[in-house]
């Protein structure tokens, strides 16, 4: 009971550096826990959404064009796999346009409508979570209400109830918006990520599509929930060869690029967020050694008396062990606290950032324990080894005083041949750095851990900025205020449709393109992703609107071949002059269209950093069997007109599907990315609090070790201003050290997200690795001034100092 | 008769412990002059310590003057004091305080940036004024006890001050080294400056042009040594 009282009057003697650890402790823990339990709700909340949402397990999909009896695909299911089928659903999924009214203005977008089946309480599978207004019931069986896809309504700030109208100029009301499975995270049937500005999901009764699309008693999709025990593969593989005759595609729930990028996009957080927390937690670690290393050096003549009056070891090292661990276990209780607080902050923020039908945040008691235990463990065991060197010295040693316990002057022998202008003033913060190196390497590392996470998490933002900034400097181009006017299938080039878009009066240079849904593989390689290929004038750069830049090679090559991108390159680990694979709609002889691969020299490299994005010239065409084909028009305002101008006057013209500013879907890039800085903005925030609270004990500890040295030059009339001075310096050594050390850890965490974790769970975009100098400049003052700064928080203590008593310390 | 470098007039200091009155100096007044060798001599607590910060103002008294070197800090504010420090007394301490990442050079120079005067070879002089001239670059943790003192006494000596004040100097040290060091002071008041040892070593007051005798916060006896000074070759302990 002694030892416990005796630690805990430690405690209270040196409570501000016990406290400034503490609270490192709990940022660590709390920053964990937090972090931590965010990627746990995520998941849990993608499961239960999915699950909420009654997501399919297996689904049938006709091809273009390919249609059902309503019940002929049910049947087929039932001959096959009926035993193994918990329930399914028939429906019409059908690609319409989709034009409605926003605050803005006009909106008209591709999208689809999806019809779904509304008896015996419908859809139950992929059922719709109505986010705003009512849902749809039996009673809307065949009326010409719809509900509007939510990530697409919160996009345009679309109200709850308003009108709309699809292809063939079907006018519906959209009585709400609703989450579905398919769509928690958009994605455009051509791949386009973060899809909800030009892309609209309708719900409908399946007798509502199919009135609208004229395709009366047809369904050409099947969703199914499996009974639990029921082998997936087997019963895919059964459907596969049931569907065959009807051209019917099975594919598994995880083969959704929304599902498979929303759950894939966890995983990649977590494995972040781990490191992240693993660092701050290393920072912490390493503090609160520095701080168990001062309080067993203190202790030093003590311990010695107690080895000399043979009190065993272990008992011995209890004092100092029954400190550390108040220390970590008030840093723990803190920590819980403060992770419950971040946890609920980011909760509420994510659920805001991702919309999803069930949002599960409940506390993550094996999160928390578990960084409980670890924000107990690892500064505890940190003060193991300091405990452990003050008990192996010999008592005689031990209780030494004055100069007999004059300790090595480390590598003060090293600095001293340093050349530094001024006295010996100047001289003594640089030789107390070089005097105690483990200090002051502890010191470093902890403090350079956390500039580490601070640069990493600038580094982050600078290359998502740098991203985006790439996305929209490449679809903006030379002509940011130009509008794309999409046809609702593949017009002739002479068309009256294409020449009536070019010759409009409001449209100044105009352009025709084609843009399809594709793959991009490259040598026979594995590697094949969903690719969008768009035709345009590129080898024209003197009167060309649009066309992307060239990072490598030329665009302005007489033979026939694609551009892709940097990123796209980078994966298939080919470049200019090689050979890139694309799988492609083309005109069949018939008349119809169907898939061929086209194989093409890739001509250049574009720095657009979205993988899915190959060019080709107009010119071209005939290559890839599309041949005086176009679907659809980049047209600038004519003068005196303005975008909204030519958007109104395109929206009226037959055979047109969609009308947009080009640069609508970096909008919602940049609107989304505004969502996620919030969240590095947020974790930079509590690094840079940890940061300070680091440095203040680092400086604290420093005052403390210095004291005896501050008094001497007190009692000599060093000012007080000249001896803080030193103290800042001396701090300023130590935090550039630590910032150095800082830079070039971060560097490497930066390098690692960047370049390894992101191109495995986020291979749909290329981010390259940026830290732009004033992010550097800014990570460089933080650490550098906070550390250097830190001293002038202990300036009471200064003047505060009994200079007497102080000098006639022995120690 | 040699004007006075020291002058203590009716000082009085008190702490307040609690609700208690602790009074550590009463009612004291000495006059010490230029080139005196002047030993404190008295018990624990009988506030030979508060007197030496008293002179070096790194305390102020509850009532009373004081004036050391020509300057009355009796009521000086913390910057003049800070400034006297630096101009007029020199402080050689029990435990030497040298800064340990400093050479002994470096150490002693620091005595000379600190006061402002001096040449930058006035700390191998003062060095070589206490047989230390080969040990310039030797940090403290390199020197022995004696060594380290003597490197304190020239950084003291470095400044040029003309008071000099040591707080048990021999305290951390065994006979020989001791004698050394009292030696060094000694030669020092020979030089001109006024030398206060504060020690509770009787021995040690044996080679003092005079002694205060100090007890319960007031000068008990002021005189030369009882029997006479000694030589520095005659003490034992």
């Amino acid at each position: 009971m002694i030892w416990l009282k005796w630690s805990w009057r430690d405690l209270r003697a040196r409570w501000l550096q016990a406290a400034a650890i503490a609270i490192v402790i709990a940022v660590g823990t709390g920053l964990f826990s937090g972090l931590m339990s965010m990627n746990a709700w995520r998941a849990l909340s993608n499961e239960a959404s999915y699950e909420a949402a009654k997501t399919f397990d297996l689904r049938v999909s006709l091809g273009d064009g390919g249609f059902a009896e309503r019940g002929a695909m049910l049947d087929a299911l039932n001959e096959v796999a009926a035993a193994y089928v918990f329930h399914a659903e028939e429906r019409l999924v059908l690609p319409t346009q989709v034009s409605t009214e926003s605050d803005s203005g006009e909106v008209l977008v591709p999208g689809r409508i999806i019809g779904v089946e509304l008896r015996d309480d419908g859809p139950r599978v992929n059922a719709l979570h109505t986010a705003l207004g009512r849902g749809l019931t039996p009673a809307d069986i065949g009326r010409d209400v719809v509900l509007l896809e939510r990530n697409f309504a919160k996009f345009y700030g679309l109200p709850a109830e308003g009108e709309a109208s699809l292809s063939g100029g079907a006018r519906v009301s959209y009585i709400g918006q609703a989450l579905a499975p398919e769509y928690f995270f958009v994605i455009t049937p051509e791949g386009g990520l973060l899809g909800q500005a030009n892309f609209a999901a309708v719900f409908a009764s399946i007798e509502t599509a199919q009135r609208i699309a004229g395709a009366d008693g047809q369904v050409n999709d099947l969703v199914m929930r499996l009974s639990p025990a029921s082998d997936a593969d087997a019963v895919a593989r059964a459907l596969e060869d049931r569907f065959a005759e009807m051209g019917g595609a099975v594919s598994r729930r995880m083969d959704e690029p929304s599902i498979r990028l929303l759950i894939e996009d966890v995983e990649g957080d977590r494995q972040f967020n781990a490191v992240l927390a693993a660092a701050v937690f290393g920072g912490a670690a390493l503090a609160a050694f520095n701080l168990a290393g001062r309080v067993v050096d203190a202790q030093r003549r003590e311990i010695g008396i107690g080895m000399a009056l043979g009190v065993q070891t272990p008992l011995i090292a209890l004092r100092p062990l029954l400190f550390s661990a108040q220390v970590a276990l008030l840093g723990v209780v803190f920590g819980v606290a403060m992770g419950l607080a971040i946890a609920q902050a980011l909760g509420a923020y994510l659920a805001d950032f991702l919309p999803l039908p069930a949002w599960r945040t409940p506390l993550q008691l094996g999160v928390f324990g578990f960084a409980a235990a670890i924000g107990f463990a690892i500064p505890f065991a940190a003060t193991i080894i300091p405990v452990w060197a003050g008990t192996r010295v010999a008592p005689i040693d031990a209780i030494k005083t004055g100069h007999l316990a004059a300790r090595s002057g480390g590598l003060a022998w090293l600095a001293s041949g340093l050349r530094l202008p001024g006295g010996s003033l100047v001289r003594i913060p640089f030789r107390s750095v070089a005097r105690a190196p483990r200090r002051s390497l502890l010191t470093c590392l902890a403090v350079g851990a956390v500039v580490a996470v601070m640069v990493t998490m600038f580094g982050l933002l600078d290359s998502f900025t740098d991203a985006l900034q790439r996305i929209e400097s490449e679809t903006a181009g030379d002509s940011p205020n130009r509008v794309e006017i999409t046809f609702a299938s593949f017009v002739r080039e002479d068309s009256p449709a294409a020449l009536g878009v070019v010759g409009a009066e409001s449209a100044g240079r105009a352009e025709l393109g084609i843009r399809v849904g594709a793959t991009l593989s490259a040598g026979g390689g594995d590697d094949e992703f969903p690719a969008l290929l768009q035709f345009g004038n590129l080898g024209d750069s003197g009167g060309v609107l649009w066309r992307p830049s060239a990072v490598a090679g030329s665009l302005d090559s007489d033979a026939p071949g694609v551009a892709i991108s940097q990123t796209a390159a980078d994966i298939l680990g080919v470049g200019v002059g090689d050979t890139a694979t694309i799988r492609h709609p083309a005109m069949t002889e018939s008349g119809g269209f169907g898939l061929r691969e086209t194989e093409l020299p890739i001509i250049a490299i574009h720095p657009h950093p979205m993988r899915m994005n190959v060019h080709a010239d107009m010119d071209d065409r005939a290559a890839f069997g599309l041949d005086g084909l176009a679907n659809f028009v980049q047209a600038e305002p004519a003068a005196g007109y303005g975008a909204d101008d030519l958007k109104r006057e395109a929206f009226a013209l037959p055979g047109v599907g969609s009308v947009q500013k080009a640069t609508v879907a970096s909008e919602a890039f940049r609107d989304q990315f505004a969502q996620y800085t919030g969240i590095l903005a947020f974790i930079a925030a509590a690094v840079a609090a940890l940061a300070l609270l680091i440095a203040y004990n680092t400086a604290s500890i420093n005052m403390d070790e210095r004291r005896r040295e501050h008094a001497t030059m007190l009692a000599y009339g060093v000012p007080v201003r000249s001896v803080l001075g030193m103290a800042m310096l001396e701090s300023a050594v130590l935090g550039v050290i630590s910032t150095l050390f800082g830079l070039a850890g971060g560097w490497l965490l930066l390098s690692w997200v960047v370049n390894a974790l992101m191109p495995r769970t986020f291979p749909e975009m290329g981010v390259d690795m940026v830290l732009n100098p004033p992010a550097l400049a800014i990570v460089a003052a933080a650490g550098i001034l906070s550390v250097a700064l830190a001293p002038a928080l202990t300036v009471r203590r200064l003047i505060k100092m009994d200079v007497p008593s102080t000098l006639r310390v022995m120690e | 008769m040699a004007k006075a470098a020291i002058e203590l007039a009716g000082v009085t200091k008190s702490y307040q412990v609690g609700a208690i009155t602790v009074t550590a100096l009463s009612e004291v007044s000495v006059s010490v002059a230029d080139g005196e060798f002047v030993v404190v001599l008295g018990p624990s607590g009988s506030g030979k310590t508060t007197l030496l910060n008293m002179i070096g103002a790194l305390d102020t008294p509850t009532s009373g003057a004081v004036r050391v070197a020509g300057t009355d800090i009796t009521g000086a504010s913390r910057g003049e004091m800070f400034s006297f420090r630096r101009r007029a007394v020199s402080f050689i301490f029990q435990s030497f305080n040298l800064f340990p990442g400093l050479t002994a050079q470096e150490n002693v120079q620091f005595g000379i940036d600190v006061a402002g005067r001096g040449a930058r070879t006035a700390a191998v002089d003062a060095l070589e004024s206490v047989g230390l001239a080969d040990r310039l670059k030797h940090f403290p943790h390199e020197l022995s006890g004696g060594e380290q003192q003597r490197v304190a006494i020239a950084r003291a000596l470095a400044t040029d001050n003309p008071v000099l004040l040591a707080d048990e100097p021999t305290g951390e040290l065994d006979f020989a080294t001791g004698a050394q060091a009292l030696a060094l002071l000694q030669g020092q008041a020979e030089r001109g400056k006024t030398v206060l040892v504060v020690t509770h070593n009787r021995e040690i007051s044996r080679i003092a042009d005079r002694v205060l005798q100090m007890s319960g916060g007031g000068i008990v006896s002021d005189g030369p040594p009882p029997d006479g000074k000694a030589d520095i070759s005659e003490l034992s302990w």
